[in-house]
């Protein structure tokens, strides 16, 4: 097994004259959890995009643990996009029976066990549930599957502040060190604690990419602050 | 997969074609028992005006609007699941799923193909409630007999099997159309319409070359094939042929596109 599970070499998108990812080249080692931090419209959603093969790229490739995106790729990948993208009249143990359907690494016990600490009924549509519970539902989909590779865009964006710490507890709680989290936020403070690696993202293009202890020996500073440093307006 | 990919597909699509039959069927039945000459006495006794040929004529005019709506609906639905559950927001998770894009098509053709069947079949059953009348049963079977001695056993596999491959082929034109949309980076809904009527006009010449050429050699073949039947059942393999070709041409063209030029934005 590679030490790599996710490299990209010129890995390009453009919609029309507009690149969002532009010649990115990446190696993510398995075994962390990785920022992609980058503001608005700087080509975190696109990548993880191109990742899943939901876009097709302009130009270059990308490969997860050797594999083209595809099927193989799907059957280690869970990823969680930024879109609500479940059908609503169904109920959660529905979509719960659909996941364990098509996902041989799907876990229904860790499922169900996280909805009830989130005291998120089964038996409920995901019709009558607020935006920030769907995404709850979401997210605990997602991480009830035992992959190898995590790809979660904004996953703290769309909930309230006090759900954050929770919901940062779950992705810690099903962390497993040989798989690989790589999730995009701009909401860095929320999630610095739990970074290994960050690749901060400008205009499509990868800017920085450096273990978190990396940038505390070198600089002394917080993610959060060099952040605001390199993208300041 | 493909099972799987239909289990939910059906449950999906089941849902909203269930209910409709069942009111589509109780509204025949309703329509079977109005007698408009016993409507007519009664509102002349009792109302003096027509009051409950009023309600018959309306019963008998929503039954049309569900015929006709249902036939809609079954249109609409198979477009809908196609190009909401695969290209639209949906499309994140259908397409994470470790399945094929060619799974995909497949699994909504035939779920197409099964309600567009059945929504033919309950709007037969619903006009046979309304109509059926003593002796019906033996004109049926009379039919059925004409036919089977015009085109033998072979008939009842041939014309259904026909019927299937024009209802398949014009399901993938939608599909390929709708495909051909998607790539545009603009006017996706637009540039689909363009694309089907250009589909269509394509697929018509080219059944028109092809019926107009290539008869002579056809004829010999199917005589071959049908043995002695080539008179009555070669018809349908000029309908066939082109069906099955024009499909398998849209379908290789809408797995391309699902599967390389995919851009869910």
């Amino acid at each position: 097994m590679s030490d790599t599970i996710l490299e990209c070499r010129n890995l390009t998108k453009t919609f029309g004259r507009i690149a969002a990812v532009n010649e990115v080249t990446l190696s993510i080692p398995r075994g962390n959890i990785v920022g992609l931090l980058g503001p608005n419209a700087s080509g975190k959603t696109t990548f993880l995009k191109l990742c899943n093969k939901l876009l097709t790229p302009t130009a270059g490739e990308v490969l997860i643990a050797g594999h083209k995106p595809g099927n193989e790729s799907k059957k280690l990948v869970s990823y969680l996009p930024e879109k609500t993208y479940l059908n609503d009249w169904m109920k959660v143990s529905e979509i719960i029976g659909f996941f364990g359907d098509f996902y041989t690494d799907f876990n229904s016990g860790k499922a169900y066990s996280m909805l009830e600490k989130l005291n998120i009924n089964p038996k409920d549509r995901l019709k009558t549930m607020s935006r920030g519970t769907r995404e709850k539902v979401q997210l605990i989909l997602v991480m009830s599957r035992e992959a190898q590779l995590y790809l979660l865009d904004e996953p703290i964006g769309g909930v309230d502040p006090a759900a954050r710490d929770y919901i940062l507890d779950i992705i810690l709680e099903n962390y497993d060190p040989a798989t690989t989290i790589i999730l995009s936020t701009h909401l860095i403070a929320d999630i610095e604690k739990i970074l290994e690696q960050v690749v901060f993202l400008k205009e499509g293009r990868v800017v920085f990419h450096r273990s978190v202890e990396q940038i505390r020996e070198e600089s002394g500073k917080s993610v959060d602050s060099l952040f605001r440093e390199v993208f300041r307006c | 997969m493909l099972t799987k990919l239909l289990k939910y597909e059906f449950k999906a699509t089941a849902r909203l074609f269930l209910p409709f039959y069942l009111v589509l069927l109780v509204f025949a039945l309703v329509n079977r028992f109005i007698d408009f000459e016993q409507l007519v006495a009664i509102d002349a006794q009792v109302f003096g005006f027509g009051v409950l040929e009023m309600f018959g004529f309306l019963a008998r005019l929503l039954y049309f609007v569900l015929v006709v709506g249902i036939q809609v609906m079954t249109l609409l639905i198979l477009l809908q699941r196609f190009y909401k559950s695969l290209l639209g927001d949906e499309g994140y998770l259908m397409f994470t799923l470790p399945v094929h894009p060619r799974q995909h098509i497949v699994s909504k053709l035939i779920a197409a193909a099964v309600w567009i069947t059945a929504s033919g079949l309950v709007t037969a059953s619903s006009i046979m409630i309304i109509t059926a009348r003593a002796g019906m049963w033996e004109v049926l079977q009379r039919a059925v007999s004409v036919f089977g001695s015009a085109f033998g056993v072979t008939g009842f596999f041939v014309f259904p099997g026909a019927l299937l491959a024009v209802m398949a082929s014009g399901i993938l034109m939608i599909y390929a159309a709708v495909a051909l949309g998607h790539i545009s980076p603009r006017h996706k809904i637009l540039v689909s319409l363009a694309w089907y009527a250009a589909l269509g006009f394509a697929s018509t010449t080219l059944l028109f070359i092809f019926l107009t050429r290539i008869r002579a050699p056809l004829q010999e073949i199917t005589g071959v094939i049908n043995d002695g039947m080539a008179i009555n059942l070669g018809i349908v393999w000029y309908v066939l042929l082109p069906a099955v070709v024009l499909g398998a041409i849209y379908f290789v063209l809408t797995n391309y596109i699902l599967e390389r030029r995919l851009n869910l934005e």
